[in-house]
């Protein structure tokens, strides 16, 4: 296997964590700026400005961890040609299947507290 | 031939008729000639060795003293709190226990004893001769163990760091700690952010580059990953705590306010940035523990690990997902709610990536048979130590309980029964378990069930009354008590708890004293029935010939490998250029690509780190001309050990086994120190994302950015710096092509065009610093002054080590030992200056384009 597949296979497989810590500095520092500099009181299509955010980086970030679990389960994009039966390849497609769905969970759990917690005060 | 049947993962293959790569009698003389280039120095000599074996030991050994060290000062920490009003140690000097036992227990044994473990053991668990680095190793080993021992000095003379074991600021800025205590601390930590480094750097390559022929990613060891997550963290994380050390010694020592309130710096900056590295370093810690757990409770249960697939991925969530829990140290500093909801959430879901593993070591247990030797028992008593620490983290994790536990005892109870149970516990399990691999002797079963029994009781008689001192109130980190608290029968049975560990660990020692004789080729052997090949037969070169592995326990599933490998059945059984050697195999599936000429003993590292230390001492006592004196011979002999490693192609590619006729060199992607030089400049990337980090925070509490009074400078400056940036990136490449037709054009092309690149990237620093400076910006008038001069500053250090290594590339292009083929120092110089470039052009656009847009 080239080095080139190997980062694309390695960056795929720590995909889903690193978009879960996107996700995680995105809405931590959007609710930071929210609560520092006063936005908290606008409203976008009747939901407080930081909720807003929240669901939108959520469904973004499910978003872009369903494109990855599709492509581990589909084997396409950069991973097309691979033998399944390779205990390596099978063991990479394991690992980045679940971890993309552990990744997946985390994230809407990490979203959760902005249904229930007010932003600063 | 032997018919062997072996389980790989849940296929079952079988191995018949097996051709070995290499066919038996050997050639007359082949061991010999490889016995010669891998034999240590003696004498006196013996501290310019580099072997993995003798510097992963050494690192052991001085890890272990440490621990020793830092255990006497808790002895004497709970021999003072044994009853109440005692006057045994005074204030100042028990801060000084209580800071200096969690720094060395954190920082000078948890993390390097790792690193230690590491270079001893994964070459041999990973079936190579050696890791890639190996006096990059030697040089880890001899900072640390020269920093260490000096770090734990200045309590002889009484200049000891007492801010505690995070240094929060403003108590530990020049107003409220004047002196040099806390200089010690943050030049100290210096030492071992280098080392880990080093270290971590040496780690990862080897796992993805040096692997025996056959194992394949699904096929390593747990504990190789384990040391992979924990490589990987200390990159990420380490950067953070480098950058708040440096902050706030040049706030100290030259009034740049990062942390000052007044002038626009915020001491919450310091936790963030401390707690961004610190949280990870428990995990740090317990990553590799958990990957020895996972060693060795199989073998004591003589089964397969259950769920070895869950555990690899559970390893990697805790690694990422251990970055987002840093706030929960900060839960009382008055953040936002739904922050802390963020964080209090994040800290519960790593949770269950520990939990799996948990459960994976219960089911395997349940599906062996368990003997319970000394290491078995450290590992059953680890999953429960570990567990209840882990469920009074799930406590600690919910905001409201944190609040009213904040800052007393039952937050040490916790975090004692995690690292102490998630940590020593494996570690001593590791001890026993890993002993007969460089020991005639094992140590003894007897004395060990004594040194288990004493630790166990004496560390639940120690901690576990903290749980309700704590409850009932008692702050962390007060020197004494009055007896009107009622604290002082816990506090007593705490420290009878601790006197029993105590007795455990004098018990160890004197049992190692007793038993341990050194020996590699004489050693115990496998007597536990390991299934792993560091158990192996091996000498300084490793295994006489490399294995090709078909299973995750190839002892097991091929039971004459040792014997196989050692008549040099297998890969490599001589050696090809007459020097050390290891084989270079893909990143996946372990096919070897290429031999490597491994670096041999040399000097270089002992003096460097003697040079380093040098360095940073000097600076604690202001000696600033000494000091950088002694920074430019610290990396004078860096150079020197550097100069006789890109050997190019000594001879034409050979036959090592089997189809495979390797070359001898290769530059490029697929080079190990193009890997390394990758690595380093992760660490490098991790840095500048904190120092941006902070400088958005910054900007969040200062109420303008820049402050009334300053104006930026025009457009122009930064557009000039920027053109100037990527013209020397530019004229890198272009000598990149020149060094490629250097044959036809001669070398001069080279030569000048990397000279070019050197002055026009000094003279983009340069204008962009004068581009501040011309507005009247200074670095001590306000945090955004010394935020845009701390980029400046980087930028300049970058231009430093982008001069030295042109030079170094120069030097070695007229000694005549760089040409198209042999060109790995180009190639890294060239790396990290497109890096220094792309860093530059983006801290551009970051200083010029965001105060306009929202300061």
């Amino acid at each position: 296997m080239s080095e080139r597949r190997f980062w694309s296979k390695a960056f795929l497989m720590f995909g889903g964590l690193l978009i879960w810590a996107a996700h995680f500095m995105f809405v931590y520092s959007a609710n930071a700026v929210a609560c520092a500099r006063g936005f908290t009181h606008i409203t976008v299509l009747g939901v407080g400005l930081v909720p807003f955010s929240v669901i939108l980086a959520t469904l973004l970030a499910l978003l872009a961890t369903g494109y990855l679990l599709y492509t581990a389960l589909s084997w396409s994009g950069p991973l097309r040609g691979e033998a399944n039966d390779d205990p390596a390849s099978a063991f990479l497609r394991q690992i980045t299947i679940v971890l993309t769905l552990i990744a997946m969970i985390a994230i809407v759990w990490n979203a959760l507290p902005a249904s229930i917690v007010t932003p600063c005060t | 031939m032997t018919v062997v049947y072996g389980r790989d993962g849940d296929r079952t293959t079988k191995r018949s008729n097996v051709r070995f790569p290499n066919t038996v009698p050997r050639p007359q003389g082949e061991i010999e000639r490889l016995r010669v280039p891998w034999a240590p120095p003696r004498g006196w000599r013996i501290f310019s060795a580099v072997n993995n074996t003798y510097v992963g030991l050494t690192y052991i050994g001085t890890a272990l003293i440490i621990f020793v060290l830092a255990g006497v000062l808790a002895v004497i920490m709970r021999t003072q709190l044994a009853v109440p009003e005692n006057t045994l140690v005074g204030h100042s000097l028990y801060n000084q226990l209580f800071t200096m036992h969690g720094t060395m227990m954190m920082f000078l044994f948890a993390v390097p004893i790792m690193e230690a473990f590491g270079v001893l053991l994964l070459p041999n668990i990973l079936g190579t001769r050696e890791l890639p680095f190996p006096r990059l190793s030697a040089y880890s080993l001899w900072v640390y163990a020269f920093g260490g021992l000096a770090f734990f000095s200045t309590l002889f003379f009484g200049v000891a760091p007492d801010g505690g074991w995070f240094m929060y600021t403003p108590l530990t800025d020049a107003r409220f700690s004047p002196g040099i205590k806390s200089d010690m601390w943050l030049l100290g930590i210096g030492f071992i952010e280098i080392a880990a480094i080093a270290g971590a750097i040496e780690i990862m390559v080897g796992f993805a580059k040096n692997r025996a022929p056959g194992m394949t990613l699904d096929k390593i060891p747990i504990f190789a990953w384990a040391l992979l997550i924990f490589a990987l963290m200390i990159v990420f994380a380490f950067p953070a705590l480098i950058l708040a050390t440096i902050l706030l010694e040049i706030e100290r020592a030259f009034g740049w306010p990062f942390f000052m309130a007044e002038k626009g710096g915020d001491p919450l900056l310091w936790q963030h940035l401390f707690w961004f590295f610190g949280h990870p370093e428990v995990y740090i810690i317990f990553i590799p523990a958990a990957g020895m757990v996972s060693m060795i409770l199989p073998v004591m249960a003589q089964t397969r690990l259950v769920g070895h697939r869950l555990i690899v991925l559970a390893l990697i969530a805790m690694g990422i997902i251990s970055f987002g829990l840093w706030v929960h140290h900060m839960f009382a500093t008055g953040l936002p709610p739904l922050s802390l909801g963020f964080f209090s959430a994040a800290s519960m879901s790593v949770a269950i990536a520990s939990g799996i593993q948990v459960f994976a070591w219960i089911a395997t247990i349940a599906s062996g048979r368990l003997r319970f030797t000394t290491p078995a028992l450290f590992i059953v008593a680890f999953i429960a130590v570990f567990t209840m620490g882990g469920l009074t983290g799930v406590m600690l994790a919910s905001v409201p309980f944190d609040l009213q536990a904040h800052d007393t005892y039952f937050v040490v109870a916790h975090f004692h029964y995690v690292l102490v149970g998630g940590m020593v516990l494996p570690l001593l399990a590791a001890v026993y378990y890993w002993f007969p691999t460089v020991s005639r002797k094992p140590l003894s079963e007897r004395v060990g069930k004594w040194v288990f029994w004493l630790f166990f009781i004496g560390l639940n008689v120690a901690f576990f009354p903290m749980h309700i001192t704590g409850l009932m109130g008692m702050p962390r980190r007060v020197y004494t008590y009055l007896e009107v608290m009622q604290w002082d029968l816990l506090n007593v049975v705490s420290t009878i708890g601790a006197y029993v560990m105590a007795t455990a660990i004098a018990l160890l020692i004197f049992d190692i004293v007793r038993t341990f004789r050194f020996s590699f080729e004489n050693n115990a052997g496998n007597i536990w029935n390991a299934g792993t090949l560091e158990w192996m037969r091996t000498y300084n070169y490793g295994t006489r010939s490399i294995p090709e592995v078909d299973s995750r326990y190839p002892l097991w599933t091929q039971p004459q490998l040792s014997n196989e490998a050692d008549e040099g059945r297998y890969y490599l059984p001589g050696t090809l250029t007459g020097q050390r050697e290891a084989l270079v195999t893909s990143p996946i599936d372990a096919r070897p690509i290429y031999v490597m000429q491994v670096p041999g003993p040399h000097w270089g590292p002992f003096l460097a780190a003697t040079a380093t230390t040098a360095f940073f001492y000097l600076l604690t006592l202001k000696l600033i001309l000494p000091a950088f004196a002694s920074g430019i011979v610290a990396i004078a002999f860096i150079l020197w050990w550097l100069w006789d490693l890109d050997h190019g192609p000594v001879r034409e590619p050979a036959h090592v086994g089997g189809d495979y006729v390797l070359p001898v060199y290769m530059s490029g992607p697929v080079n190990h120190s193009w890997w390394g030089t990758v690595s380093l400049l992760l660490v490098a990337g991790s840095f500048v994302i904190c120092l941006v980090f902070s400088y958005f925070f910054l900007w969040l509490v200062n109420p303008a950015w820049p402050p009334v009074g300053v104006t930026l400078p025009s457009l122009a400056w930064p557009g000039v710096a920027a053109v100037l940036y990527a013209a020397s990136s530019g004229a890198v490449l272009l000598a990149s092509r020149g060094l490629s037709a250097q044959i036809q054009r001669g070398p001069w092309p080279m030569r000048l065009l990397l000279m070019l690149a050197s002055v026009l990237f000094l003279a983009a620093v340069s204008v962009q610093a004068l581009a501040e400076g011309q507005t009247g910006l200074r670095p001590t008038m306000h945090s955004y002054g010394a935020m845009v001069y701390m980029f400046v500053a980087l930028q300049y250090f970058f231009a430093g080590v982008l001069v030295i290594m042109a030079g170094f590339t120069l030097a070695r292009s007229l000694a005549g030992k760089l040409d198209p083929v042999r060109r790995v120092t180009f190639d890294n110089t060239m790396l990290l200056w497109h890096y220094a470039t792309a860093q530059g052009i983006v801290v551009l656009f970051i200083l010029t384009l965001f105060p306009r847009a929202l300061g």
